[in-house]
C-alpha cells in the first residue's frame, strides 16, 4: 500500500470522526429496516444500494422500535417473520395485502 | 383449518398476502399453554409447523392427564429437541407475551373465535375458501 493510500485513508478516518452523533446502526439488517407492520397499504419504499453502506438515520430506524426480523423457512418452505410486536408472520413482508388471523387450538 | 392452506397457497406462498397469527386462547389454562407451546417451537424454528399440527392433534389434546407432556411428545415427533422445548414450556416463559396479545386483541374489540382482518376490515367466524379468495383479491 502507497503512502498516498495512507494518506488518503487517515483522511477519511478523520472525516468519519466527525460523524459522531450519528447513532449507531443496529445489528438489524438495512434490507427490512423501513417496513412497519401491519400496515399494509403503504408500500415499503426502495432503498437505494448505495445506501446500504451507511448507518441508519433516526428517520428510518425508530431507537424505540423493534425492526421486523426476518427469518429463513424452515419447516414451511414459506418466509417467516416476527413483528416488532413479537407476532408471527408467514409470507413476503412486502405483500401488499395482509391478513391477521386471531384464533386459538382449541 | 381445511380452508387455510389452500389460502397459504394461493396468496402466501405467491406473495400477495402476508398472514400474521394473533393468539385469542380463552377457553382454559390448557388453550395458553398450547400458544406458549408455539413459541417455544419458534426457539427451534418450528412455529408455524407446531401450530399446524396443533389443530391437526387437537384430539390428542384432549382430556390428556398432563397438556405439557401431550405438546412436548408433538414437538418430539416434529423433530425438535424434546429436552430444550420441555424446558422451556415449563418455564412459562411466554405466558407474559401471550397474554398481552391476548388482552392486546380483547382491547382492539377481538372476541370470537376465529377472526380475522383482511386490509383492515374484520371478519368473525370461518368463511369458505371463496369467501376469503374475494377478500383478498380486492
Amino acid at each position: 500500500m502507497s503512502r498516498l493510500h495512507v494518506l488518503w485513508i487517515g483522511l477519511l478516518l478523520v472525516a468519519c470522526g466527525t460523524a459522531s452523533s450519528v447513532p449507531a446502526p443496529t445489528a438489524q439488517p438495512q434490507a427490512i429496516a423501513t417496513v412497519v407492520l401491519p400496515t399494509a397499504t403503504t408500500p415499503a419504499q426502495p432503498t437505494p444500494a448505495s445506501a446500504t453502506a451507511l448507518p441508519p438515520t433516526a428517520a428510518t430506524v425508530p431507537t424505540n422500535t423493534p425492526a421486523v426480523v426476518v427469518e429463513e423457512p424452515k419447516t414451511t418452505g414459506v418466509a417467516e417473520f416476527t413483528t416488532p410486536e413479537g407476532y408471527h408472520g408467514l409470507g413476503n413482508i412486502d405483500a401488499p395485502a395482509t391478513m391477521v388471523m386471531y384464533s386459538d387450538v382449541f | 383449518m381445511e380452508v387455510e392452506p389452500k389460502l397459504i397457497a394461493e396468496f402466501v406462498e405467491t406473495g400477495r398476502v402476508r398472514l400474521i397469527y394473533r393468539h385469542l386462547a380463552q377457553i382454559s389454562q390448557d388453550s395458553l399453554v398450547s400458544a406458549e407451546a408455539m413459541h417455544c417451537a419458534a426457539e427451534q424454528g418450528q412455529y408455524w409447523q407446531m401450530r399446524r399440527t396443533l389443530y391437526e392433534r387437537q384430539s390428542d389434546l384432549y382430556g390428556t392427564g398432563s397438556i405439557e407432556g401431550a405438546l412436548t411428545f408433538i414437538a418430539a415427533d416434529l423433530g425438535m429437541e424434546q429436552q430444550a422445548f420441555g424446558t422451556c414450556l415449563s418455564s412459562r416463559k411466554y405466558q407474559a407475551a401471550v397474554e398481552a396479545d391476548i388482552e392486546a386483541s380483547m382491547a382492539a374489540g377481538v372476541r370470537g373465535r376465529p377472526t380475522f382482518e383482511i386490509n383492515g376490515q374484520r371478519i368473525v367466524g370461518a368463511r369458505s375458501y371463496e369467501d376469503f379468495a374475494t377478500l383478498l383479491s380486492k
